[in-house]
């Protein structure tokens, strides 16, 4: 008996193990339509800019470190198109806030507490960044954030931003 | 002896197998403080110090894992 | 922490060098802005019934992010140990003089009073190697008066499965020396008469020594300072007959040498490796599974404790002999935890199965409930249970003319034994990033007291008088 649940638990392992990733491969970013501080904001509506498509969460760190960062690329590149949109995926709108108090976004910031449209990215990891380029192609998808990247992160940016 | 190693299997394959495919968004309750396997490392530190001076016994915690899987 | 006279080991049993494995994992949430020290600090109380054990102990953990998930971690320790523990002598319905000053009355369990201070420190080092793995080095060391420890980790975690499942190896390894007040690693198994004795030639075999020079000052007890060699340390044990028995050679105990004294030192190594499995089950479930093996070898013996040689007849004490336990020992555990979030409350749950080669089977059931009362405020109760069964050479005495086992040792933490703790711990935030908090916790230690294999007075004598200590707990961490 035991043998039988034995293959049995091997054979659920291995089920496990082989549905466990569904990846965000390039090509066209999902559309969608989600609310920002200001209003509705849809992807389309960004059509002919560079978007820097960022998911972050309150409760996650490297996304606190990332903010700077990211108001410093809005600063230096928004005159040449690029568009930064961070999705907040915190199920407590409070959360979001009290984090949006503590670290000031200069840029878009948008809310996706039911995590649909993470969904439809394959969000990978907390943090997310996906480059979208001007005819809505997503050209680097990055997961995390340390600041070794950064400078990496950066060049993309410019060579999506130069195209 | 056979039916302890067979334990152990059997939980490692039902940790791996019977687990929900947590998105990586709905790791909030996982990143919080009270959820770590260790919430209180001074108090755990000093706890097993107390036992394991009084008991035959020692050792056995680990390391990492869980959390909010942040990159 | 020496809770038991002193040396953190003392407990020569357990080889976790008081467990670099394990312990000091460097938090997982940073709490604050991420270059910001996270310190926690406690202060604790720890006291046993009837005069015995009290330990007071200041520790701080320090952890600084060096960046990009590099961590360092620094603790230090420091403990005051006073008190008195058992030393193995089992009581007697007649009174028994240890040393010349001081007599256990009948019905009362022998103690041996002590004093020491312990300054322990670990360094543990954190470091990703990719987005998906990392490793932890760690090193400790740590001093008393008579025992000193060395040790080092490694330590290696894999993420797989989007995070959700985490793979973690670590290996420990500790060189620790005992070096006994009094200068003299007593022969092991040997009526006190005799297992002080010391050659005064230069030493072989057995002992190793270690010589000081005389020149230097000391700090410790009255035996380190120069002795003629005419002066005698005797210990006068009366026992159940009357009769007086008279330790150490009858001449010095310390063995003088060339103008320099003699102070034996005994190690002990131990290696420690673990594997283990996190898994995070559900959005609001956590496992771990952990398997651990270790190896200690070397010298395991308690040089402080002794063992009660009864009449086979009348159960009366008429000697003493100084305990001996084998020279290795295998231990291995199975660790599984479980924290489940509730609606606001976690619990936290583990179980371990602990088992050696020295005969010792323990079970270990922990319970945390993790009870939110407010933003600020949570209450925790917390409640273990453990039990273990006695060693193979657990005796809690041994029979005078009977054949003597190979080894023996009436340590009370070698016995069948259960123990029981139960604790509450109330926490405060203080605005965003402190907590002050405190935590008590009740323990209760319970043994066979009346064994069957008693032998005549021993019946009438309660043969594991058990434990009972209180634990105070005080907690600030802050951030700065």
């Amino acid at each position: 008996m035991s043998s039988r649940i034995f293959t049995r638990l091997v054979l659920l392992l291995l089920f496990g193990w082989a549905f466990s990733h569904t990846a965000m491969a390039a090509g066209t970013a999902p559309n969608f339509s989600l609310p920002t501080q200001a209003g509705t904001l849809a992807l389309t509506d960004l059509k002919g800019k560079v978007v820097y498509l960022d998911f972050w969460a309150s409760w996650c760190p490297p996304c606190r470190k990332s903010f700077p960062w990211m108001n410093e690329m809005e600063r230096r590149y928004s005159r040449q198109g690029l568009t930064v949109v961070a999705v907040n995926l915190d199920k407590d709108h409070e959360l979001a806030d009290k984090f949006l108090n503590e670290v000031p976004a200069e840029f878009t910031v948008a809310f996706d507490p039911r995590g649909t449209v993470a969904e439809s990215y394959h969000v990978p990891g907390m943090p997310s960044s996906f480059i979208i380029d001007r005819n809505g192609k997503i050209q680097a998808i990055h997961i995390g954030f340390r600041e070794e990247d950064s400078a990496d992160l950066e060049a993309s940016l410019r060579s999506a931003l130069s195209r | 002896m056979r039916t302890l190693v067979a334990m152990i299997i059997a939980c490692s394959a039902l940790l791996l197998s019977g687990c929900a495919d947590v998105k990586p968004w709905d790791r909030d309750l996982l990143a919080q403080k009270k959820m770590q396997l260790v919430p209180a490392p001074v108090d755990n530190a000093l706890d097993e110090h107390v036992y394991f001076s009084k008991e035959a016994a020692s050792g056995g915690q680990g390391v990492g894992g869980g959390g909010c899987g942040c990159n | 922490m020496q809770l038991e006279g002193p040396s953190c080991v003392r407990a020569a049993l357990t080889a976790a060098s008081c467990g670099l494995l394990g312990i000091a994992s460097p938090s997982v949430i940073a709490s604050a802005a991420g270059d910001a020290t996270q310190a926690d600090t406690a202060l604790l109380y720890y006291a046993e019934h009837d005069g015995r054990v009290k330990v007071s102990e200041a520790t701080a953990r320090l952890e600084q992010p060096l960046g990009d998930g590099e961590t360092v971690t620094v603790t230090p320790t420091v403990d005051v140990i006073t008190g008195a523990s058992p030393t193995g002598a089992t009581m007697s319905d007649k009174p028994q003089t240890f040393t010349t000053t001081d007599t256990t009355p009948a019905y009362t369990l022998p103690l041996k009073s002590f004093s020491d201070r312990r300054y322990a420190i670990t360094v543990d080092w954190q470091q990703p190697l990719d987005r998906l793995t990392r490793s932890v080095l760690g090193a400790s060391a740590s001093t008393e008066k008579d025992y000193n420890s060395l040790g080092a980790s490694a330590t290696l975690m894999r993420d797989f499965n989007n995070k959700l499942t985490t793979l973690s190896a670590g290996i420990s390894g500790s060189l620790d020396s005992v070096e006994p007040a009094g200068g003299i690693v007593p022969q092991g198994l040997t009526p006190l008469a005799s297992a002080y004795a010391v050659a005064s030639a230069a030493p072989t075999g057995y002992f190793d020594y270690e010589y000081e020079d005389l020149s230097r000052p000391h700090i410790e007890d009255a035996l380190t300072t120069p002795v003629a060699a005419s002066t005698a340390l005797v210990h006068a044990i009366t026992t159940a007959s009357g009769a007086v028995i008279t330790t150490g050679n009858g001449g010095t105990s310390t063995s003088i040498v060339n103008g320099s004294i003699a102070r034996q030192t005994k190690n002990k190594e131990s290696v420690d490796g673990m594997i283990g499995l996190t898994q995070v089950v559900n959005r609001r479930t956590l496992m771990q599974l952990n398997y651990s093996l270790g190896v200690s070898s070397g010298y395991l013996t308690d040089p402080y404790k002794i063992i009660s040689m009864i009449n086979g007849t009348t159960g009366e004490t008429v000697d003493y002999r100084t305990e001996l336990r084998p020279d290795s020992r295998l231990r291995q555990s199975i660790y599984w935890k479980a924290v489940y979030h509730l609606n606001e409350d976690v619990i936290h749950f583990s179980y371990r199965y602990f088992w050696d080669d020295w005969g010792i089977r323990s079970n270990t059931v922990d319970l945390h409930y993790h009870f939110v009362l407010g933003d600020d405020f949570y209450v925790e109760p917390q409640f273990r249970y453990y039990t273990q069964s006695a060693a193979d050479f657990y005796h809690h005495s041994l029979v005078d003319v009977a054949v003597l086992p190979r080894f023996a040792s009436a340590d009370y933490r070698l016995a069948e034994m259960k123990s029981t703790s139960y604790g509450l711990k109330l926490a405060l935030a203080i605005g965003k990033d402190s907590e002050v908090s405190a935590r008590v916790t009740y323990m209760k230690q319970t043994g066979n007291s009346h064994p069957a294999n008693a032998i005549g007075v021993q019946r009438t004598l309660d043969l594991y008088p058990g434990l009972d200590a209180v634990i105070a707990q005080l907690g600030y961490s802050f951030t700065f």
